[in-house]
């Protein structure tokens, strides 16, 4: 479940950015993301969390929305996994 | 091909393939910046239709694409009264195709069947529009408007976008990426263009969606 989640993201970030698979492939928990990652503008960041919602089957609150969530891939994935135990 | 119709003395721009004698699918576009992103696949779309004889029709919205008619003067009832009028004029109206939060509006139309693709109520397509706000500065709001991710809207116009859900309909076909977890009649292949920061072309995403729009079509055909 954990690595289907993580693949999930992957793939979120993938579609929603456009970035290609092998770049997305190459991501790490330490991969930079917003203010880092070009694509990940601020419509870039709605769109994604959107879509994360509709793929994982969850609902994200505006207020759990930080800087921790959107620093680097791993922050992403586990705020995802918290979400999906919560 | 480019035509127009007329609504409030204003005219709006018709984007047609095929011959108009012909059974005629309505188009209606996502909503705001998701109307750019998916205009691509749409419009491939159309024309793939028009490959199979039949009559493929994309209005402008009110205030949206090349309308002279500002969108901070709209609300719903305009773009349900400008689709109502250019839908009557159409004599072989067969179906209607709506994308996203297109389909809170595709019974306007008063066609038969429709289809949508991954419809979105508006609440989740306003929580979208207010998240840009989450990570980028503000613009100073109006008294009566609402800047949203680059849209001036007007408030009245947003609270009653919010309340709204795609409505129930006799013949109505559903289809969603396979990747959502939300119900369908349908799944497509292909990624969801309409969230992608760069417009795109996507194959398998135009290859499944005509082919069950079409099939979805022929099956109408027949009641």
């Amino acid at each position: 479940m954990t690595k289907a989640i993580e693949s999930t993201v992957r793939e979120v970030i993938r579609d929603v950015l456009g970035v290609s698979q092998a770049r997305v492939d190459g991501f790490t928990a330490s991969t930079a993301l917003f203010g880092s990652l070009p694509e990940l503008d601020s419509m870039a960041v709605a769109n994604l969390l959107t879509e994360l919602e509709d793929r994982l089957g969850i609902i994200i609150d505006d207020d759990e929305v930080d800087g921790d969530m959107l620093d680097d891939f791993g922050g992403l994935v586990r705020f995802a996994k918290a979400k999906l135990k919560a | 091909m480019g035509d127009h119709y007329i609504w409030n003395g204003a005219k709006e721009h018709v984007l047609r393939f095929g011959d108009p004698g012909a059974p005629t699918v309505l188009f209606i576009q996502p909503f705001f910046e998701e109307a750019n992103r998916m205009r691509r696949v749409i419009v491939s779309v159309m024309r793939a239709l028009a490959d199979a004889g039949y009559h493929a029709v994309l209005p402008d919205l009110p205030g949206t694409g090349e309308s002279q008619t500002r969108l901070d003067q709209i609300g719903l009832e305009d773009w349900r009264g400008a689709l109502r009028s250019y839908a009557s004029s159409l004599p072989k109206l067969t179906c209607v195709a709506s994308f996203r939060a297109g389909s809170l509006i595709d019974d306007a139309s008063g066609a038969a069947h429709l289809w949508r693709c991954s419809p979105e109520t508006g609440a989740r397509l306003v929580r979208d529009l207010m998240r840009t706000r989450l990570t980028s500065a503000q613009n100073q709001d109006a008294e009566d408007t609402l800047d949203l991710a680059g849209n001036r809207l007007r408030k009245s116009f947003v609270d009653a976008l919010s309340t709204m859900t795609p409505p129930a309909h006799t013949s109505l076909r559903t289809a969603r990426l396979a990747t959502d977890t939300a119900d369908a009649d349908v799944r497509l292949i292909g990624t969801p263009m309409w969230r992608r920061s760069e417009p795109g072309d996507d194959q398998d995403l135009v290859g499944s969606i005509t082919t069950d729009l079409l099939y979805w079509i022929r099956a109408c055909a027949k009641y």
